[in-house]
């Protein structure tokens, strides 16, 4: 079943444990290098830009193959257009063995390949038969196939994607059950997910699937929130269930959805830190931001720039208080760097994106912009927190 | 997957790669559980300060013409104030190597004084005119502050704010979102502008690597050099005199090419390929296009994918250079 040798496989994981272990500074520059020199490895790269590089190279690659296809065989093809999806498909599968068997993994070329194959699947399936129902059902099988043949992580987020859309689906449209149900039913989805990643994750046997199944947990975490998200809910009950909202009234059970809008969140955060998952802490955080973006946009309380300032103080104070709390712990949650951290590469980080929050331009241009409203910082930041 | 971690060090071990008194020390680490937030925390700091500047930002703006506008603005002027006081009482002093604060929420503080005195400074501006009716003048004094403050304090975030400003002189917005929608300036010859002041910047850098003063500010500087540059040359090579910037194209990818490969910067290396790849296929269209009345059109299609293996072989093996060099780095 697997395309890859499960040798070369397993060295990249050896290489990759080996490059944390030069990061937190346990053995030497010259162990790194003999361990990445001396296994053999498969085709790959490690660094994400040049993987995105070439993504986009082999999905330039898959177009230009469909545009002289096209041109070769166009007379033969006037009424045959939905057989030419399918021929798609087939080249993106050529391509996809063919770089198996040249031994690219995780280099964005297979990446390309792996997904222009299963876009033109899904869009022969959805031309041919017109109904969405088996588009997802074949994103789920052909995800989890793709996933577990190529060792390929987003074809596991394919996979989950479609057995949401086909839950979505039968209540919805095929009325499996009353659509009062789908935020529960969403819910038990993500805890059903989370418990088979947590079993598959158990098995020691996994180990080479290790970053599909941390998108599923990720995966997971999100769908519980977001199926029980106060601002989701609302809106898909007024387009499904054509509830219309008044003045003064509200959804069926809103209590329980603003209540869990808040807690799913907090929950993940204190779970996260006594498990000490970070990938559960950052999906925490962020949900978290999410839940006062939700309920700002429906009570607007104070205005904006009064909720950024005592956002801001409040959040202050938080970490302040936190980092105080953390500071001297040597053992177990710490505010110690880690090990592995790279700080020059944070440091970095945040000097590149402060531009995207921070508008240090004057605010000159009267005609356009008649108050200034916004011209020094502002909205970029509000929506995440 | 904790165990499997273990295991691949016992695996490394057993290959004789690791040493066994190496893995013992792993282990004794690995048995502290430690579960670092700072990177976490450091954000959500970060997030603070943005939110509160932004809303400080807002409220100012919001109450220009009212009564309390003078009132908030001498609490703006006295908060900026107390911020750059504090991060003088605990700087170490201007060094020309990398100083760092022994607490790092100092680091926002300074960002915070910083964002503060730009707002103090713009609003000026707009309310008074203190710098008469020249706008862009605004964002030099900002830049030179900023600028100042970065130097003095050893931050980068407030180092790329200046930038920011002095391309918001020659009227230019560079921002990563503009970038990436290709939307930094509306008047094509700002063009011209950006080539000069990318060129500036790669110079200063150069200039402050060889005298030693802040060495680690370079990739902050190439960056923005290496973004201005691009989207400028990009951008003159759809305009009219075009054939004007193709030596800037081809010493534009020539130096970033072997400033990457000295400094093993990979953003640096794999943008100057994009930059160059997106520039020479301009150029190719334009020859297509100057070819149009054959009418190839169709035999240019058919034969697109062997252009496309082409590049990528030639790509493949440019990365592959550059890794060698990079890990050959490593020993």
């Amino acid at each position: 079943m697997l395309a890859y040798n499960k040798e070369l496989l397993a060295n990249s994981f050896l290489v990759s444990e080996a490059k944390n272990l030069y990061k937190m500074k346990f053995i030497s520059k010259s162990q790194l290098a003999d361990i990445a020199t001396q296994l053999p490895l498969l085709q790959s790269n490690r660094n994400i830009l040049v993987r995105i590089g070439f993504f986009l190279l082999g999905c330039f690659l898959f177009s230009s193959v469909m545009g002289s296809v096209i041109m070769l065989f166009m007379p033969l093809l006037e009424n045959n257009y939905k057989v030419m999806v399918y021929f798609y498909a087939l080249i993106g599968l050529v391509g996809t063995e063919f770089l198996a068997a040249k031994k690219y993994h995780k280099h964005g070329l297979d990446d390309a390949f792996i997904l222009s194959m299963q876009g033109a699947f899904y869009a022969a399936i959805g031309i041919s038969f017109e109904d969405s129902l088996l588009v997802f059902m074949a994103m789920v099988v052909l995800g989890l196939v793709c996933c577990i043949r190529y060792v390929h992580t987003l074809s596991a987020l394919i996979s989950c994607i479609g057995l949401v859309g086909l839950l979505f689906n039968l209540i919805t449209e095929q009325h499996l059950m009353a659509t009062l149900f789908l935020p529960f039913v969403g819910f038990l989805l993500a805890i059903g997910i989370y418990f088979v990643y947590r079993k598959l994750h158990l098995n020691p046997k996994n180990y080479l699937y290790t970053n599909a199944l941390l998108v599923t947990k990720v995966f997971g975490l999100v769908l519980g929130y977001f199926s029980l998200n106060y601002m989701v809910v609302r809106e898909l009950s007024q387009s499904l269930m054509n509830i219309t909202v008044e003045e003064g009234a509200d959804i069926p059970l809103a209590f329980l959805f603003y209540g869990l809008t808040f807690l799913v969140p907090l929950f993940y955060i204190g779970y996260s830190i006594y498990t000490k998952d970070r990938m559960m802490l950052i999906v925490g955080i962020l949900t978290l931001g999410y839940s006062f973006f939700t309920i700002r946009y429906y009570y607007q309380l104070m205005p904006l720039e009064i909720a950024l300032l005592l956002g801001g103080i409040v959040l202050f104070a938080i970490v302040f208080a936190a980092i105080r709390l953390l500071k001297d712990k040597e053992t177990g949650v710490t505010f110690k760097p880690d090990r592995s951290a790279d700080t020059n590469l944070i440091l970095n980080a945040q000097a590149l994106l402060v531009n995207a929050q921070v508008d240090v331009k004057p605010v000159a241009g009267q005609e356009n912009m008649p108050f200034g409203g916004g011209g020094f910082s502002g909205g970029g930041a509000g929506e995440t927190y | 997957m904790e165990q499997h971690s273990e295991e691949s060090v016992e695996k490394l071990v057993k290959l004789g790669f690791v040493t066994e008194a190496q893995q013992k020390e792993i282990k004794e680490y690995k048995q502290l559980g430690l579960f670092s937030l700072h990177t976490e925390l450091l954000f959500l700091l970060y997030l603070s300060v943005l939110l509160f500047t932004g809303g400080v930002g807002t409220l100012i703006y919001k109450n220009i013409d009212s009564i309390g506008h003078m009132a908030i603005l001498a609490v703006n002027f006295a908060l900026m104030v107390v911020c750059l006081y504090f991060s003088f009482k605990k700087a170490k002093g201007f060094s020309r190597d990398e100083v760092l604060f022994e607490n790092p929420i100092y680091d926002y503080v300074v960002l915070t004084g910083s964002i503060l005195g730009c707002i103090f400074i713009g609003y000026l501006q707009y309310q008074y005119s203190i710098f008469g009716s020249d706008f862009s003048l605004v964002s030099l004094f900002s830049a030179i502050f900023c600028f100042g403050i970065a130097y003095y304090f050893d931050s980068r975030m407030v180092l790329s704010m200046a930038i920011t400003a002095l391309a918001a002189f020659v009227g230019i917005t560079l921002t990563p979102k503009t970038v990436f929608q290709n939307e930094i300036y509306s008047n094509p010859t700002l063009s011209y502008y950006g080539l000069a002041l990318g060129i500036l910047i790669v110079l200063w850098t150069v200039y402050s690597m060889r005298e030693n003063l802040k060495k680690h500010f370079h990739f902050v500087y190439f960056t923005f050099a290496q973004h201005l540059l691009g989207v400028s040359i990009v951008a003159g090579l759809l305009e009219m005199n075009w054939w004007l910037f193709i030596p800037f194209l081809v010493g534009f990818c020539y130096y970033f090419y072997t400033v990457s490969h000295k400094l093993k910067a990979t953003s640096l290396f794999v943008f100057a390929l994009i930059y160059g790849y997106i520039g020479f296929n301009i150029l190719l269209f334009k020859c297509v296009d100057f070819l149009d009345p054959f009418n190839i059109f169709d035999f240019i299609i058919i034969l697109s994918p062997v252009y496309v293996i082409g590049s990528i072989v030639l790509f493949i093996k440019l990365v592959r250079d550059f890794n060698k060099e990079k890990n050959a780095g490593l020993q």
